[in-house]
């Protein structure tokens, strides 16, 4: 896998204003990255960079090897970007809208239509054909907005806060076509603040604060990073306050709490060693007789990781 | 295969400006302000009409020159459409470009693979065709003129070219504007104060001038300046005139009218001295296209360029 975004030291001021900070960050082909960051961090200003509309100040970035100040229209040749709004043409129907994005990045006009139509079935609005842009809700302009990006068939789609101001429903049908554009093999640059939305299909995540990358890497990487020790729930029948006593004087167990649901029957355990380790740790509560109806170890979301590195300050 | 594609691309109409064009041309607008100028046009000509004709019919001795009807028809035409095209195409232009920033897709059609060029072209050439098309319209009523006579092939030919020029000029100037500043409202306003600047106060302060010139060239002793210095005064002055389209409208068809020519006439300074003067298309239009060659450039370099913010 190749690497397909790749910033060195980018910097951008706004005035007085440092909005990016020396950022360095790679993004690999084939990756669902998942820029997370609260409002103010720099995510926009990143991606802005990185469609080739914003000049940076300092520094310098590459999407698949062309430089986004040099060699714009190589980049714009590889990307689909989407904004955090939704720019329309009022007065343009569906399939216009969708056939003048097509012309402008130069698709010939002889396989526009069929491309409108593919494009059109993939978001699920073939039946708005016709319709004006404006008649559509939001969750249908977001939509359409996403179709537009992939038009050119671009390897990197660079979205912003794609899921912004969408009802739960349209969220999850906006997930769902990320999902398939992954595996359609498009790499995902996806900026959020709504953290559960994008956990579930980013394969790595990058976390951006008043302008520097704090964090980046897969999923599995950061929380091994944040993480010092495991946390598992476990649920019993009942003789909870003994399997507490008892699971206290095991080895590798830091910490064992009591938890309110199920009667206080279920009780949360810190624990230090591995997967070997928590393997005899089940064996033995087992074989003590404890009645065990659940063993379950607790990953840490994204949410987690986000809240440990962050110390909430915008640039 | 790439030489191939290129060769498909450039049978491809600009899509900025197939989207301007069915933007433009879709509903009952344009054909409503169509009818409107047209029918606002209409009732001008009649006007002039009855306010000329009226004194002949009670005068049976004026009756027989009835060129200067035509005369005044066509003048009346060609003057309301020199106002209205100075008028109208900043509107279709100044919102160009700040409309699309104001609908948020400038930054879409930006990252597209649109050279900025074909942008500018693409919005330039779809205002230019509805200006024209206003133009063309109005020209059965500038042709009613030839009914009465007085009025020439020749005249009616170069109102068409003056008309035409001075519509690219004026969208010219809003287009760069739209690509300069953040808000229709201010670009509009800054392409209006131009085209008032061109249409009133220049003409006005021309006007004026050779009440401000004439003391000084008639303080020369003996009375009348040297050739040279009257000459070189007039150039500079006739120049100004034909810098504005009212002003090299006027020069063209008092060229037409003395020297029965399109191009050039002699004409009287001191005697023995002769000096020829240009038509004043001869002068607005080519300094007018290379005004608007040049605004073509920065607006590109505009729109080319990567924002800061």
């Amino acid at each position: 896998m190749g690497i397909l975004i790749e910033t060195h030291n980018l910097t951008k001021h706004y005035g007085q204003r440092a909005a990016l900070k020396a950022m360095n960050l790679t993004v690999e082909e084939g990756a669902v990255f998942g820029f997370v960051g609260p409002n103010g961090a720099g995510k926009t200003t990143t991606m802005r960079i990185l469609a080739t509309l914003l000049r940076p100040t300092s520094g310098e970035a590459w999407v698949a090897g062309f430089s986004v100040t040099r060699q714009r229209r190589e980049v714009r040749r590889c990307i689909g970007y989407m904004p955090d709004f939704f720019g329309a043409y009022g007065d343009m129907k569906v399939w216009e809208y969708l056939d003048f994005f097509a012309a402008c990045y130069e698709i010939p006009q002889a396989t526009r239509r069929v491309l409108v139509n593919d494009l059109l079935e993939l978001v699920e609005l073939s039946h708005r054909r016709d319709d004006y842009v404006d008649s559509l809700s939001r969750g249908m302009k977001q939509r359409l907005c996403l179709a537009r990006t992939l038009a050119h068939d671009p390897q990197l789609l660079i979205l912003d806060e794609p899921a912004s101001g969408l009802d739960p429903r349209a969220r999850v049908e906006m997930r769902e076509l990320l999902r398939e554009l992954h595996n359609m093999g498009k790499t995902i640059f996806v900026s959020s603040h709504i953290l559960s939305e994008i956990e579930e299909i980013c394969t790595h995540i990058g976390i951006i604060e008043a302008g520097q990358l704090i964090a980046s890497g897969t999923i599995q990487e950061m929380r091994e990073r944040i993480q010092t020790h495991r946390t598992v729930q476990i649920g019993l029948l009942g003789r909870a306050a003994e399997a507490q006593q008892w699971l206290a004087d095991q080895p590798n167990v830091l910490a064992v709490t009591p938890l309110a649901e199920n009667h206080g029957c279920n009780l949360a355990i810190e624990f230090s060693g591995d997967d070997s380790a928590i393997a005899a740790l089940l064996a033995a509560l087992v074989q003590e007789g404890f009645p065990v109806i659940r063993f379950q170890e607790k990953t840490g979301g994204l949410e987690d990781i986000f809240m440990r590195l962050t110390k909430g300050v915008v640039s | 295969m790439v030489k191939i594609r290129k060769l498909q691309l450039r049978g491809e109409t600009n899509p900025v400006l197939l989207k301007e064009l069915r933007g433009r041309m879709r509903g009952a607008r344009a054909f409503i302000v169509l009818t409107v100028y047209l029918l606002l046009l209409s009732l001008f000509v009649s006007l002039i009409y009855y306010m000329i004709t009226a004194p002949m019919s009670s005068t049976p001795s004026l009756s027989a020159d009835m060129s200067s009807v035509g005369q005044a028809l066509f003048y009346t035409v060609v003057l309301v459409e020199l106002f209205t095209v100075a008028f109208i195409t900043p509107a279709f232009t100044a919102s160009a470009i700040t409309g699309e920033r104001e609908r948020q897709t400038y930054e879409l059609l930006r990252t597209t693979l649109v050279p900025a060029r074909r942008i500018v072209s693409g919005k330039l050439t779809s205002a230019m065709t509805y200006m024209f098309l206003l133009i063309l319209a109005a020209i059965p009523l500038q042709s009613l003129a030839f009914m009465f006579g007085g009025v020439t092939i020749q005249e009616l030919a170069l109102a068409l070219i003056i008309l035409l020029v001075t519509a690219l000029t004026f969208g010219s100037i809003g287009l760069l504007f739209s690509a300069l500043m953040r808000t229709t409202l201010v670009a509009t306003v800054l392409s209006y104060a131009i085209a008032l600047l061109t249409m009133i106060g220049l003409p006005a302060l021309l006007l004026i001038t050779p009440t401000l010139i004439d003391p000084i060239l008639y303080s020369y002793s003996p009375p009348t300046p040297p050739p040279v210095a009257a000459a070189a005064i007039f150039y500079l002055f006739y120049f100004l005139v034909n810098l504005t389209p009212l002003g090299a409208a006027i020069a063209t068809e008092i060229v037409l009218l003395e020297g029965n020519s399109v191009w050039f006439f002699w004409m009287d300074l001191t005697p023995p001295h002769r000096i020829p003067v240009p038509s004043g298309w001869l002068i607005f239009v080519p300094l007018s296209l290379l005004l608007c060659a040049v605004l073509f450039l920065l607006t590109v370099l505009r729109v080319r360029r990567q924002e800061d913010r």
